[in-house]
C-alpha cells in the first residue's frame, strides 16, 4: 500500500497521505514540500522515516487524483536535472494534464487544496483552454451548469451574442 | 450559523491522526461573514486540556488544517501563524458551562476552549462545498444525525441575507449537481481569467462574451475580470461601445460606407494597416432622410438597423440644413448632467410605452458646423458639446461620471426593473426643465447654459484648426499617416481650452490650458473610396465618436 513512493533512501523523512478511500501514499519531504500546505503543516510536527506522520485528506481527493498530484510533485521535487532536463518536464507537465474533465477538476481542486501553485496554473491552464471555441451551451453542457436567468435577462443576453460573434 | 462536528472518530481530518492527540474529541466551526466584499471566515472553537506553548502551538496549526479542510485551500500553517501572533490576545478562554449552555449538553471536561478566527481568502468559497465535504468526511457513522443538523441550519441559513451568488437555496441540490458545477468560484475566476488574457484581441474575444453567456455566477465573475476599455483598451462586451476609449493609446477604428444603401458600419481595426478589409464589426448606422432633417439610426446590428429593433442604441438628427446635430442615446446620462429632456423622451415615458421596449431618447450630445467664410474649399469649422460629460472629465485625475457599468444596455435592464423609480426621476427633471428653461426651441445649448450655475459644465470639443501648407496649396492636418486622401470630411477633435462659442455665463471660468487639452480625442478621415478611418480615445465612447462622424458625412449646405 505504497504506491508512489519513491526508493527509500536511508534515513530519508517520509510522510504518509491518506486518502479517504484507504489508500495510503507514502512519499518524502522533497515531495511534500511542493505542496504549500503540506510543507506548512509538516513545519509544524515535523516527521520521521521510522515513524512517518500519517496526513489523511479530504473526501474530494481521491487515491487516483492523490496519485496525480504526488506523481507531479515528485518530478517537480527531482527538477530539471534529472531524466532529461527542464525540456522533458515541460513536456510532462503537458501530457499530465491532459485529462477527462471530472479528472480534471478533481486534480484542480487538489491542487488548490494542497497549494501546489505550479499544478494549479497547468490544470486552470488546461481547463480555460477547453472552453475556447466552446458556445455557451457546450460550456453549460460542460461545466454542469444550469442557466438560472430570468427569460428577459436571457433574451438580453442572446442579443449580446450574434454581436459578439458577428 | 454552527457547524457541529460530532465525533472525532468519524472526521479524517481528526480521525485516526496522531498530530493533536490533545484536542479533545469535538469542536464546531462557525462561518463568519464580514460586511466587506471578499472575506469570509469561519470560526473554529475547540477544547484543550492544557493551553501550554506546545499545544497552543498544535492548536492552532489543527485549527488551520480544520478550516482548510472545510473552506478549501484557503489557509494555510502560515496564516495560523500570523493569526495567531495577532489573535492571542483574542483568544479567549471560555468554561465548559457556556459550552454547556450552548449545546445543551456537557461537551468535555475541557477547562479552556481556543477560539480561532480565520478568514479565508475568497468570500466566493461557496458554503455549498463546505457542507458538501463535511457531509462526504461523516460517512455512514453519523449521517443521519448530520443531515438533521445541517437542515437545522438550513433554517437559520435562510433567515439571513447573504450575497454571496453561489449560496445554494437548497442543500438538497448538492449531491445531484455536477461535479463542475461545484468548481469553487476563486479557481473559476483563475480560468475565466486566463481565457480573458490569452483571448486579447477579436474575434476570439468572443469566448469571453460567451463565458459572460453561461449563467448570474459566471456572467459576474466575467464582469469582475474584464476591465472597461478606458484602462485595457480593449472592447470586449456591446456595453463597451458606449463606455469611454481608452486614456493611453487611441482605439483605431474604420467606417465602411455604403452609398447605395446608405448604410455606415463601424468596424474594429484588427491591425495597424491603413486599408484593411476586415475588422471586428462595432456599430451600423442607416441613414434616413426626412422632410425636415436628415436621421441616422445607430444599431448593433450589421444588417437590421432600424429603431423598433432591440439592437437600436441611439441616432443622430440634423436640423434643416445640415450644420446642426443633435446625438440622442437610449441610455440616461448621469443625472448631474446638463440634460434638457427631448420630446421622445417625454413620450417614452408616458404609460403607454410597453416597458420591455428601450425606446429612451436622451440627447447627450451637439454638434455644430459652423458657416465657411472661405467658401467651399476651405476648412470647416465644428464645435461639439458633449453634455453626458463633464468638461473636468479631461482634466487630471478627471472621470466621466454615470458609466453604464451593466453588460446589459442600463435602459432596457431598468426598463424591467425600476420602471417607477426612474420615471419618477424623469418626471423631476421633466418638472425641472419646464419651470426653468422656456419649453420652445430651447435646445440642449441654451438648456445646457442655464445649468451651468447648478451644474457641472459639460465637456466642450472643437476640431483642431489645419494649417495652409504653402507649398501643396492646401489645408494641412498630422493624421499621422492614419488618414491618407485629402477631404472636407476629414477632422480632428480636441478639448476646446476657452469655451468661447457656449455663451456668456461661461467666459468667466475660463479654465488654464491643462494638460489633457492637447491630445487629440477624435480624428476621422478618408482612405479610400467609402472608407474612412475612426481613432478615439478617452473620455469618448465608440459610439458618441460614431455619432460625430457621421455628422461629418452629412452634406452641409452652407458649408460646401
Amino acid at each position: 500500500m505504497s504506491e508512489g513512493t519513491k526508493e527509500p533512501d536511508g534515513g530519508e523523512e517520509k510522510v504518509v497521505l491518506k486518502t479517504h478511500d484507504g489508500q495510503e501514499f507514502t512519499v518524502d519531504m522533497a515531495t511534500a514540500n511542493q505542496s504549500g500546505t503540506l510543507k506548512n503543516l509538516l513545519s509544524e510536527v515535523g516527521s520521521s522515516s521510522n515513524n512517518p506522520q500519517v496526513i489523511p485528506l479530504p473526501s474530494s481527493i481521491t487515491s487516483r487524483v492523490l496519485g496525480k498530484v504526488v506523481e507531479y510533485c515528485q518530478r517537480h521535487a527531482a527538477g530539471g536535472g534529472r531524466r532529461g532536463g527542464m525540456q522533458a518536464l515541460e513536456q510532462f507537465d503537458e501530457e499530465l494534464v491532459e485529462l477527462d474533465k471530472d479528472m480534471l477538476l478533481d486534480v484542480t481542486y487538489a491542487a488548490a487544496f494542497l497549494d501546489v501553485p505550479r499544478l494549479l496554473d497547468l490544470t486552470s491552464q488546461a481547463v480555460a483552454d477547453a472552453i475556447k471555441n466552446m458556445s455557451v451551451e457546450e460550456v453549460r453542457h460542460y461545466f454542469g451548469v444550469v442557466s438560472d436567468f430570468t427569460e428577459e435577462e436571457e433574451k438580453v443576453i442572446r442579443s449580446e451574442c450574434p454581436w459578439a460573434f458577428e | 450559523m454552527l457547524i457541529v462536528l460530532p465525533s472525532s472518530a468519524t472526521c479524517p481530518a481528526i480521525g485516526g491522526c496522531r498530530l493533536w492527540p490533545h484536542v479533545g474529541p469535538t469542536y464546531c466551526v462557525e462561518k463568519l461573514s464580514r460586511e466587506e466584499r471578499g472575506v469570509t471566515g469561519v470560526r473554529a472553537y475547540f477544547p484543550t486540556l492544557t493551553p501550554s506553548q506546545d499545544t497552543g502551538f498544535s492548536v492552532f496549526g489543527f485549527a488551520a488544517w480544520s478550516c482548510a479542510f472545510l473552506g478549501g485551500s484557503c489557509t494555510s500553517i502560515q496564516d495560523t501563524r500570523a493569526i495567531q501572533s495577532i489573535e492571542t490576545e483574542h483568544v479567549k478562554l471560555f468554561c465548559g458551562s457556556w459550552i454547556h449552555k450552548i449545546f445543551g449538553k456537557p461537551l468535555v471536561c475541557a477547562t479552556a476552549l481556543f477560539c480561532i478566527q480565520i478568514y479565508l481568502k475568497s468570500a466566493q468559497m461557496s458554503f455549498r462545498r463546505i457542507v458538501r465535504d463535511v457531509r462526504d468526511s461523516f460517512g455512514s457513522l453519523s449521517r443521519r444525525s448530520f443531515e438533521v443538523r445541517i437542515s437545522g441550519l438550513l433554517g437559520h441559513h435562510k433567515g439571513k441575507s447573504y450575497s454571496s451568488v453561489n449560496e445554494p437555496h437548497d442543500f438538497s441540490q448538492i449531491t445531484q449537481q455536477s461535479h463542475w458545477a461545484t468548481l469553487p468560484p476563486e479557481l473559476l475566476r483563475d480560468v475565466i481569467k486566463r481565457l480573458e488574457e490569452s483571448e486579447a484581441a477579436w474575434p476570439s474575444r468572443k469566448h469571453v462574451v460567451a463565458c459572460a453567456a453561461v449563467c448570474r455566477a459566471w456572467r459576474e465573475m466575467c464582469k469582475e475580470i474584464v476591465r472597461s476599455p478606458e484602462f485595457c483598451g480593449k472592447l470586449t462586451f456591446p456595453i463597451s461601445l458606449k463606455q469611454p476609449g481608452p486614456r493611453d493609446g487611441m482605439i483605431q477604428c474604420f467606417i465602411k460606407r455604403d452609398k447605395s444603401k446608405l448604410t455606415y458600419r463601424l468596424y474594429l481595426c484588427l491591425s495597424p494597416a491603413v486599408l484593411v478589409e476586415n475588422g471586428k464589426f462595432l456599430l451600423s448606422a442607416k441613414r434616413n432622410p426626412r422632410t425636415t432633417c436628415t436621421e441616422y439610426v445607430i444599431s448593433t446590428d450589421a444588417d437590421n438597423i432600424s429603431r423598433s429593433s432591440s439592437t437600436y442604441v441611439g441616432k443622430l438628427r440634423s436640423n434643416f440644413i445640415g450644420t446642426k446635430f443633435r446625438i440622442y442615446d437610449t441610455q440616461p446620462p448621469y443625472s448631474g448632467a446638463a440634460l434638457c429632456p427631448g420630446r421622445t423622451s417625454r413620450r417614452f415615458y408616458s404609460k403607454k410605452v410597453s416597458p420591455k421596449v428601450p425606446s429612451g431618447s436622451y440627447p447627450i450630445a451637439q454638434v455644430t458646423y459652423e458657416l465657411n467664410v472661405l467658401g467651399t474649399r476651405g476648412p470647416r469649422r465644428m464645435h461639439c458639446i458633449m453634455h453626458s460629460i463633464p468638461a473636468s472629465a479631461v482634466e487630471p485625475g478627471g472621470i466621466v461620471p454615470g458609466q453604464p457599468d451593466n453588460l446589459v444596455a442600463r435602459s432596457l435592464e431598468d426598463s424591467f426593473r425600476s420602471m417607477s423609480s426612474l420615471s419618477s426621476f424623469m418626471d423631476r427633471s421633466l418638472d425641472f426643465s419646464s419651470s426653468h428653461f422656456s419649453t420652445t426651441t430651447g435646445g440642449a445649448q441654451e438648456g445646457f447654459e442655464a445649468t451651468t450655475d447648478t451644474k457641472e459644465r459639460a465637456l466642450v470639443l472643437r476640431n483642431k484648426p489645419p494649417r495652409w501648407h504653402e507649398q501643396l496649396q492646401c489645408w494641412c492636418l498630422n493624421f499621422r499617416g492614419r488618414v491618407t486622401i485629402a477631404s472636407v470630411k476629414n477632422f480632428q477633435l480636441i478639448a476646446a481650452t476657452q469655451p468661447t462659442a457656449v455663451g456668456p455665463t461661461t467666459t468667466t471660468t475660463a479654465q488654464p490650458s491643462g494638460s489633457g487639452h492637447d491630445k487629440i480625442i477624435l480624428q476621422f478621415g478618408k482612405v479610400a473610396k467609402d472608407t474612412f478611418t475612426m481613432d478615439y480615445r478617452y473620455p469618448l465612447s465608440a459610439f458618441q465618436a460614431f455619432a460625430i462622424c457621421l455628422s461629418s458625412f452629412d452634406t452641409k449646405l452652407a458649408c460646401e
